[in-house]
């Protein structure tokens, strides 16, 4: 029935369906033509409304100790905006002035700066970055209008420089942006969360930030530490341009130590320029010289055509098309038929060109390939180079020649020392690696495993190669790399560098470099020093890479829990007639009960390395070492208590220096005990 | 009277259909904040499920219910409604809730006045517009009184204040003054003076100001008083025309608060696009349809006003809702009606509609 009640149904249908088609057009043109535009406007506001920033995840050496992590600060901004409104409305008591001067006393920075912006129009300004939580808060009772404070954090080295062109910097956004920072950026800085900061959520967070995974190196801070210290004394007593140090395990390719010289402070590192945050290890092509003989050698020998007693001749010379080649150290000495052993140690370039030219072109850049010369190893760093082989299609017998003997190629030490180790495993060549385990903040770990490459040489070759390097130190150019008690094998590396201006040969400008390896039957650890134009008494590689390489190799032997002969008991007998007592370590008495959290400092005098650093693992403390030998002296004193994972620094001096100093107390003791008496 | 038969089916189907898309939706949108405030997700599912229950029964219950009840109720109605709504703005018993009393606390319950004054001025008007049909062709004898009763509910309501309650009521009126047959003239004029009453109501206070600003141009204070109208914004835009996907919002992550309530459309847009607001929005013209036919078929003069009041109310209310979520309105703070996580509006929205299918099961 249509009763007659209703006149008008037809205007509400009507006056419906233009609502409705409003409506429709409406969202259409929202949702199908602007779509874009809001699409990227909402993800712009999400991200910017609050996030939270993640905390970044800890850098830690491989016995734990943290070498760099993250603390929470404050950017201080500014609303200039509001504060000119709050104070023209007379709802304050400051001035812009009286503001810029307060916060530049507090933050120690310039106040007419601050004026200057606090002046801009704008909603919004930056005032200070890494404001610490103390002056937050000292900044926060001024009530001062229009400051606000963002979640911000400042990445701290507590170890200092120590292997600072390795981690990198953090930039101001938080995020890596050189070295292992860059490279593990994604693990390390977590996953950021949100905020909403409407009031009527309060509280109500979603996506919480997650923190970034710690990472955990092989690298460790004794031998970084030791490499430093050497690189310290290298570039005070050479006045050298650059310096690279690289201990690695060559059974693995673990490193172990990488130093690189010039370096930068880490804490400040916006004071640093690009050329000292550069890690030379893998950000340096040089041409190796004499050491590269350790390869051309092992290529010859898989070859078959040489072992280590197969007699060469050496005229002092050869001739290839127009070019003499002639070796290092003398001009056209004859020195006859040697053995390739003596060959490698006198470093004879003429036999080396020799085999160069025997391997032939096709065999030698196959194997230099298998080496990984002419392309990155892949070491989890930014900014690795790949050297230069001298390109093959237009290689010449001289090139051949020439790059038998370490020149007209060029390396990086990453490269040269991952082909060492090669060569001192057993002949697999390993891709190297930084980074140990990754630990994820729900615990799980996420081990990196050795990556064996390729297979390059065999076992054979790698031994008799390896009693060739022993050779060369026990009793050729590398005598000064000589462990007692300890098989070293090494090869010495003397190189010319090219003039930019002539480009020819310099005869006063070398790479001198050392590449070394122990326990020869088993090695541990290789070490590479590279020094760029040392100047000074001598530019030789053996004589100045050497010690350097020795050094470290102790150390690292050490710390391995393999005797070294300089510190056992015999050696330690003929120093003199008093003998070395080592000391047990003493019971101490604490200064006062630790708390929760806290540990007592142990009485480290005496101790070797290897014991310090169980004992400290013991006490849950960090240390830093100096020196080498046996414990000299500590800081904290034993007995502190002080909290976990405080850093103790551990000084080492050599038995022999620790008698005679204790020696020369005693006698200062007797000449007092003596004024004492004369007094009396 | 004619014999009952079933409900209007097309009538019923758009009203569950639309439920069902309101729970989905519900859950969808606030498993987040369910989750951050309760630790449950299916905490506002669950409760949505109660709701929509409770309104069921309502429902059902409106379906059986006699008409004239309800023409003896009409006036007791009003009164406890107009009290109710004095009620609010008494401290104890109003709740305030985003600086508007809306709320009177009954123990674990809350009512909201506004639902109740809703369904006595439509049976009011029905009844005074079935009385006398004819007199509403005069200016004096039936517009005004008519207008001075819509004055008083909305000066009560504006009490609260809650624009937009004030909104439905008054498009809500003028519908059935419309459809029975008031002067185009008269309409006119009243709604020049009715659009110029809500302006001055809006200029004299600044809550509503800082709201109408927000609306007109919701950028210039993103994060303060735009910011919800820019946050349905973001959730419309990205959607696209299939939307992202059920479940897959971005912007339920807390970024626009009262998302399973209010904005409940704008997370339809975001997860389901612009086929699936579309389509939204045509049930609701599917509904407005099914219940104007109900209205024209209905058995005598106050079933049929009474229909064209309950049709009109869900239909502006849902318009008005759609409006503030795309921003030609301003933020007003009413629900979608059957999409919008439940409590009373809700369950009264469902009495309401009750009411309506009744009266479809005497339409020939």
């Amino acid at each position: 029935m249509k009763n007659n009640y209703f006149r008008r149904e037809i205007v509400l249908y009507g006056i419906l369906l233009l609502l409705v088609a409003a409506i429709i057009s409406r969202l259409f043109t929202m949702q199908v033509i602007d779509a874009a535009e809001l699409r990227a406007k909402g993800i712009e506001r999400r991200t910017d409304i609050a996030s939270l920033v993640p905390e970044r995840g800890k850098i830690l050496d491989s016995q734990g100790n943290v070498l760099a992590q993250s603390i929470p600060v404050k950017e201080l901004y500014a609303d200039p905006r509001t504060i000119t409104k709050v104070i023209t409305q007379k709802q304050t008591k400051w001035t812009k002035e009286e503001m810029a001067q307060t916060l530049g006393e507090i933050l120690e920075i310039d106040k007419e700066n601050i004026l200057e912006k606090l002046n801009q129009d704008l909603a919004w300004v930056s005032i200070a970055h890494h404001v610490s939580l103390e002056k937050v808060e000292e900044i926060k009772g001024l009530k001062l209008p229009g400051i606000g404070f963002a979640d911000e954090q400042k990445r701290v080295y507590p170890m200092g420089n120590l292997g600072a062109p390795i981690l990198g910097v953090v930039n101001l956004a938080g995020h890596g942006a050189e070295g292992l920072e860059a490279y593990y950026d994604k693990e390390l800085y977590g996953t950021p969360g949100y905020l909403s900061k409407q009031s009527y959520l309060t509280s109500s967070l979603h996506e919480p930030a997650f923190k970034g995974a710690n990472i955990q190196l092989t690298l460790n801070s004794t031998i970084q530490h030791i490499i430093e210290q050497q690189i310290d004394q290298l570039a005070e007593n050479t006045q050298a341009k650059r310096i690279a140090i690289l201990a690695m395990e060559p059974s693995t390719g673990k490193i172990l130590g990488m130093g690189s010289y010039p370096s930068f402070d880490p804490n400040n590192y916006a004071q640093s320029s690009p050329d000292e945050r550069r890690n030379l290890n893998i950000g340096m092509s040089y041409e190796p010289g004499s050491t590269f003989k350790i390869i051309t050698g092992a290529i010859a020998m898989e070859e078959g055509l040489v072992s280590p007693n197969s007699v060469i001749h050496d005229p002092g010379y050869i001739k290839i098309g127009p070019r003499n080649i002639s070796n290092w150290d003398t001009n056209y000495i004859v020195r006859g038929d040697i053995t390739f052993t003596e060959a490698m140690m006198y470093s004879s370039n003429v036999v080396m060109a020799k085999l160069g030219l025997n391997i032939g072109k096709e065999n030698f850049y196959t194997y230099l390939r298998a080496f990984g010369f002419g392309s990155r190893t892949g070491i989890d760093l930014i900014g690795e180079e790949s050297g230069l082989l001298v390109p093959k299609a237009s290689a010449r017998d001289v090139d051949l020649a020439t790059m038998s003997f370490g020149q007209s190629s060029s390396v990086t030490p990453i490269q040269l020392i991952t082909a060492i180790s090669c060569v001192a495993n057993g002949g697999t060549l390993y891709k190297p690696y930084l980074v140990d385990k990754i630990i994820h903040p729900d615990g799980t770990i996420e081990k990196q495993e050795p990556v064996a490459v390729r297979q390059v040489i065999s076992e054979s070759t790698s031994a008799q190669m390896t009693e060739v390097l022993v050779e060369v130190v026990n009793n050729g150019t590398g005598a000064r790399a000589q462990i007692p008690g300890i098989s070293v094998a090494g090869k010495t590396g003397t190189a010319q560098k090219v003039d930019p201006e002539t480009k020819s040969y310099s005869s006063t400008d070398f790479i001198a470099s050392f590449a070394s390896y122990a326990p020869a039957e088993d090695p541990k650890i290789a070490v590479l020093v590279v020094i760029d134009t040392p100047r000074g008494e001598s530019h030789h590689g053996g004589t100045l890479g050497g010690p350097v390489a020795k050094t470290i190799m102790e150390a690292a032997l050490e710390l391995d829990g393999i005797p070294v002969a300089s510190n056992t008991e015999s050696d330690i007998n003929e120093v003199g007639e008093a003998t070395f007592e080592r000391p047990k370590p003493q019971p101490i008495t604490p200064e006062r009960t630790p708390y929760d959290g806290e540990t007592v400092v142990p009485d480290l005098t005496g101790l070797t390395m290897r014991q310090v650093g169980e004992t400290l693992a013991e006490a849950e403390l960090h240390y830093t070492f100096t020196g080498t030998g046996l414990v000299y002296s500590q800081g904290p004193e034993p007995g502190k208590v002080v909290p976990k994972g405080s850093v103790v620094n551990v000084y080492f001096l050599p038995i022999e220096e620790i008698l005679l100093l204790n020696k020369e107390l005693e006698g200062q003791e007797e000449q007092n005990d003596e004024q004492k008496l004369q007094q009396e | 009277m004619p014999r009952r038969r079933g409900p209007d089916l097309i009538l019923f189907g758009a009203i569950l259909a639309l439920l069902a898309i309101g729970t989905v939706m519900v859950y969808s949108s606030s498993a987040v904040k369910g989750y951050v405030q309760f630790d449950d997700p299916f905490h506002f599912l669950k409760m949505e499920v109660i709701w929509v229950a409770l309104g069921l029964v309502a429902m059902v219950g409106a379906m059986a219910i006699d008409f004239k009840l309800l023409w003896r109720f009409a006036k007791p109605a009003l009164i406890l409604a107009m009290v109710l709504l004095v009620m609010v703005k008494i401290p104890g018993v109003g709740r305030e809730v985003n600086g508007a009393y809306r709320w009177i606390g009954l123990g674990p319950l809350s009512i909201q006045p506004s639902e109740v004054i809703k369904l006595a001025m439509i049976l009011v008007m029905a009844r005074i517009l079935a009385n006398d049909p004819y007199k509403i062709r005069s200016f004096r004898k039936g517009l005004l009184p008519i207008l001075g009763l819509l004055v008083v509910v909305a000066v009560l309501i504006m009490l609260q204040p809650d624009l937009g309650t004030t909104l439905v009521i008054a498009g809500t009126t003028f519908f059935m003054l419309i459809a029975a047959g008031a002067r185009i003239s008269h309409i006119l004029g009243l709604g020049g003076s009715g659009i110029s009453l809500v302006v001055a109501a809006i200029v004299a206070e600044p809550y509503r100001m800082n709201r109408i600003f927000a609306f007109l141009d919701p950028w210039s204070d993103p994060s303060g008083k735009g910011y919800q109208t820019i946050q349905a914004l973001l959730a419309l835009g990205p959607g696209g025309l299939f939307g992202l996907g059920l479940g897959q919002s971005k912007q339920k992550f807390l970024y626009l608060p009262e998302n399973h309530t209010d904005f409940i459309f704008a997370m339809i847009g975001e997860e389901l696009g612009f086929v699936g607001a579309s389509i939204v929005i045509l049930l609701f013209f599917l509904f407005a349809w099914r219940g104007f036919r109900t209205a024209m078929g209905a058995p005598d003069a106050f079933t049929g006003f009474l229909a064209v009041g309950l049709t009109s109310m869900v239909s502006i209310q849902a318009m008005v809702n759609i409006g503030v979520v795309i921003g030609v309105l301003p933020v007003t703070g009413i629900t979608l009606p059957f999409l919008s996580y439940g409590g009373t509006s809700l369950v009264f929205t469902l009495l309401g509609v009750g009411v309506l299918l009744n009266i479809s099961r005497f339409v020939k």
